[in-house]
């Protein structure tokens, strides 16, 4: 099929920042794109609108990130008060807000310090520029420095009111932004310490609102959907059938496909659904019907590297992998609250594009952009799971249709049912030695499910286009670090039921998984230390990675490990998206039960500045929890029609009793920031996966394992 | 229907005796400590004390804690509204992430706490296993734990 595309049409998908995503022949004659994510990086006229100076003298910051229990509040709000020279806890922090914080990229991909600490550091320093113009433009003489104190501000040792310059309140023009190199400096205040920020206050007290559900407003009614499978009586009939009591309190409704129940309690909701016989019965797993994976696994659609010839009579290693489907398990299920007048509609929600939820409010509802206005609260976990669905849509359409505000929360059972999941994937990577053990052949191909140009985001039309391109998450880590001879690498995205979609890492957690475990069973084939060798295929530009793997052989004590049957150590290492870089050892018992227990953890993990070094030791160890997960217990069970996993009885990852000690070093303070949410991901896996292999004598090729 | 919620007599309809507890406490007392996860028991989001004992109001109804005396993560603090130990040990450690799970991490770790009987450090870490967190906040949890010498054996 060959479209091309009007000059109008390029440059609008090239302003959106999809092109650099392959998406450049897009079938235009009738049809209408439909809202695509904002791809665009930050730039001063964007940002002049999230930082203010109020007429009250607080500072007020309206993030352009979510929330997620990433720390990026707690980061951004240390840039800010750095740049300002004002204590962090006195910022009005607002989370991400559609009238000032659009357009604005998803928060996805460990980008937000990347990205937006910098501009929003010269925003800051500008601010402080700014005003100091401005006290010196209002006492007739130049003031060379002042120091704010809450709502005080010192000028030449004397004290007064910080509203006294803010009459109006300070906003910035985009020519009043100085662009600044964002730099670790010995004389930070605020960057780079220890830092609680007040939510988590709330979070552990409960004294405000912090969450979606947390807010109750004035005359809301909230609402449950059910499944359209049991959407067989017509609904005079349902609510006929609904006892009196309940009658009045609960009313069925219909909003495009989906039935709903509405009223003022979900105790009087969840009798409705058990009264009516509404509740879902739990079915049986069947077996896939057929193997979506079929099919060699060379010669694959898309080609990543592809150099050399990798053929062989013979090849030292050949190994398949296996890896299942995966849920994000977020602990909050997704809530909207909307308030729908003629005038506006107001949205609370909490997910991971604000942008692309308003966009597609837009055409759903049809009204203009400026009548919608988004508040994003915090989020209990995202990991890529809450960048899109169209709760925010549902709770408007109610809102409209009752005339008061109405608040739709899923179900956890609706969370594995209609959210999208991590693909499973199956991988064939096989390699040569030359005599002096240094890999020559590299042959990695590999099949998972869509990522990116994911059902879950794309209407059928546009997916058979983004076929032809390759999802590039799908993708992700693909490509190692290391220096092959020859080098093939491939892969194919493969269309399955299962609405699939980002994954905390992407590819990465897999595709790493199955080339680092290539790589230790090489290593042994060779006959050579697993660390040696991996600093023999590292390249000169990835000195980084052959440090974060020095650095932590020597925190483990990896020369003078003593091993036996009952314990190993396991290493892997890797680069998360072409910026951050990790490397884990992994010590592992096995039990007399033959289960195994990992009894530590070490982690060297390099992503530059780290401007809050409590939140990202926290991201570190969250992804290394994510990898024992991965390794002992995530799997997600689907079938042709349907997700058979329904709850949390039936899902289960790491917890308390299988996290290990951990030791972690961070490092490469004085390079620029990169990104720590998702990049102990790439090294954890396979430094557990290599442990166990050693004490049961077997390469691990398939997760999770069944023990 | 009577009960004391955080230290206040409250009362509640008959008919409401078999609703789900945890939907009474926020959708009537607009209470948020109590969060709802699951709803079948399984990650204790939803965790309240029941006359000092941790209980999963998810899976409890209404009528099941009449005459009994509540407190949800609201009521935690003290008199005085001074956090309470578990809670101070939680901000040092800086334990949470994203902040959902941790009602139940603490209102368990708190029942724990307040307990005159001390369980040993095995049991302790058993029963604060059950209440799940996806962001991975346990290593925290288990330093908060150690800084709360909980267990019999600490």
């Amino acid at each position: 099929m060959k479209h091309s595309l009007t000059l109008s049409r390029r440059s609008f998908i090239q302003k959106m920042g999809w092109a650099s995503a392959g998406i450049t022949a897009v079938s235009l004659t009738g049809c209408s794109l439909p809202p695509l994510p904002y791809r665009s990086n930050p730039t001063a006229s964007e940002a002049v609108f999230w930082l203010s100076l109020r007429e009250t003298g607080e500072v007020e910051f309206i993030s352009p990130r979510t929330e997620m229990g990433q720390g990026i509040a707690a980061g951004l709000r240390l840039v800010v008060a750095e740049g300002m020279g004002v204590d962090p806890d006195t910022i009005n922090y607002i989370h991400p807000r559609s009238d000032r914080s659009v357009p604005v990229k998803a928060t996805v991909g460990s980008e937000s310090v990347m990205q937006y600490a910098p501009i929003i550091s010269s925003l800051a320093k500008s601010m402080r520029e700014t005003l100091l113009k401005r006290i010196s433009a209002k006492e007739g003489r130049t003031i060379s420095d002042f120091r704010i104190f809450g709502a005080d501000i010192e000028i030449e040792k004397v004290r007064k009111p910080l509203s006294t310059y803010l009459a109006p309140p300070l906003f910035l023009d985009e020519s009043d932004i100085q662009e600044t190199p964002f730099t670790l400096e010995e004389t930070n205040r605020y960057l780079g310490k220890r830092y609680v920020e007040p939510e988590i206050k709330d979070v552990v007290s409960a004294s405000n609102p912090v969450f979606v559900d947390d807010l109750y407003l004035p005359n809301m009614l909230i609402a449950r959907k059910l499944s359209l499978t049991i959407f067989e009586e017509a609904l005079e009939d349902l609510q006929q059938r609904l006892p009196e009591q309940l009658k009045k309190e609960i009313e069925l409704v219909r909003e495009e496909n989906t039935l709903f129940l509405v009223g003022k309690r979900r105790a009087a909701l969840e009798n409705a659904i058990e009264k009516l016989g509404l509740s879902d019965q739990r079915t049986e797993a069947e077996p896939l019907p057929t193997d979506y994976f079929a099919g060699k696994l060379d010669n694959l659609e898309h080609s990543l590297i592809d150099e050399g010839s990798v053929k062989a009579s013979e090849y030292d290693l050949d190994l398949e992998f296996e890896i299942s489907a995966a849920a994000h398990a977020s602990m909050e299920p997704r809530a909207a609250i909307a308030k729908v007048d003629a005038e506006k509609v107001e949205i609370w929600t909490a997910n991971q594009d604000i942008t692309l939820t308003r966009k597609y409010m837009v055409k759903a509802l049809d009204r203009d952009e400026e009548d919608i206005l988004i508040h994003q609260m915090r989020m209990g976990g995202g990991f890529g799971g809450k960048v899109f669905s169209e709760i925010e849509t549902e709770a408007a359409r109610l809102s409209q249709r009752f005339g008061h505000p109405v608040k739709v929360q899923w179900t956890r059972e609706d969370e594995f049912r209609y959210g999208y999941h991590r693909p499973p994937s199956r991988h064939r990577i096989r390699a040569t030695l030359n005599p002096e053990g240094i890999i020559d052949k590299w042959a990695h191909g590999f099949k998972s499910g869509h990522v990116i140009f994911s059902s879950a985001f794309l209407p059928k039309w546009i997916q058979s286009f983004t076929d032809l391109v390759g999802d590039k998450g799908v993708a992700r880590g693909a490509v190692p670090a290391y220096s092959f001879g020859n080098t093939k690498i491939e892969f194919e995205d493969v269309r399955f039921p299962l609405p699939t979609g980002p994954w905390r890492g992407l590819g990465a957690l897999p595709n790493n998984w199955a080339i680092e475990t290539a790589i230790n069973t090489l290593a042994e084939k060779a006959g050579q230390d697993p660390v040696e060798f991996r600093l023999a295929h590292i390249p000169p530009e990835h000195q980084r990675l052959a440090e974060v793997t020095r650095t932590v052989a020597s925190m483990a004590g990896w020369q003078q490990k003593k091993e036996n049957s009952q314990i190993a150590y396991g290493i892997a290492c890797g680069i998360y998206k072409e910026m951050s870089y990790s490397a884990t050892i992994a010590m592992v018992e096995k039990q007399p039960d033959g289960r195994f227990k990992i009894l530590k953890l070490w982690t060297a993990h390099d992503c530059g500045y780290v401007l809050h070094p409590e939140g990202v030791k926290a991201q570190i160890e969250g992804n290394l929890i994510w990898c024992i997960g991965s390794v002992f217990y995530e799997k997600l069970n689907w079938g042709a029609d349907r997700v058979y996993t329904e709850n949390f009885d039936d899902y289960h990852w790491a917890g308390l009793v299988d996290v290990p000690s951990m030791e972690i070093e961070m490092m490469g303070f004085d390079k620029p920031p990169t990104g720590a949410g998702e990049t102990a991901i790439v090294s954890g896996t396979a430094a557990i996966t290599h442990a166990i292999s050693k004490l049961t004598g077997a390469v691990v090729t398939k997760l999770p394992m069944t023990l | 229907m009577k009960f004391t919620l955080n230290g206040q007599s409250v009362s509640l309809p008959k008919q409401w005796r078999e609703d789900r507890l945890l939907w009474v406490l926020r959708d009537h007392f607009n209470l948020i400590g109590p969060k709802y996860g699951c709803g079948i028991g399984e990650c204790g989001a939803c965790t309240i004390h029941l006359d000092g004992e941790a209980v999963r109001s998810c899976s409890m109804t209404a009528g099941d804690v009449e005459g009994a005396s509540i407190t949800t993560l609201e009521g935690l603090q003290n008199q005085s509204g001074q956090p309470h130990p578990v809670q101070k040990a939680w901000m040092i450690n800086n334990v949470p992430q994203c902040g959902f799970c941790q009602n139940g991490q603490i209102m368990t770790a708190a029942a724990l706490y307040n307990s005159p009987e001390k369980k040993s450090d095995e049991d302790v870490i058993e029963e604060m296993a059950r209440v799940r967190c996806r962001c991975g906040t346990q290593v925290r949890i288990q330093k908060a734990l150690k800084d709360l010498k909980l267990g019999r054996n600490a």
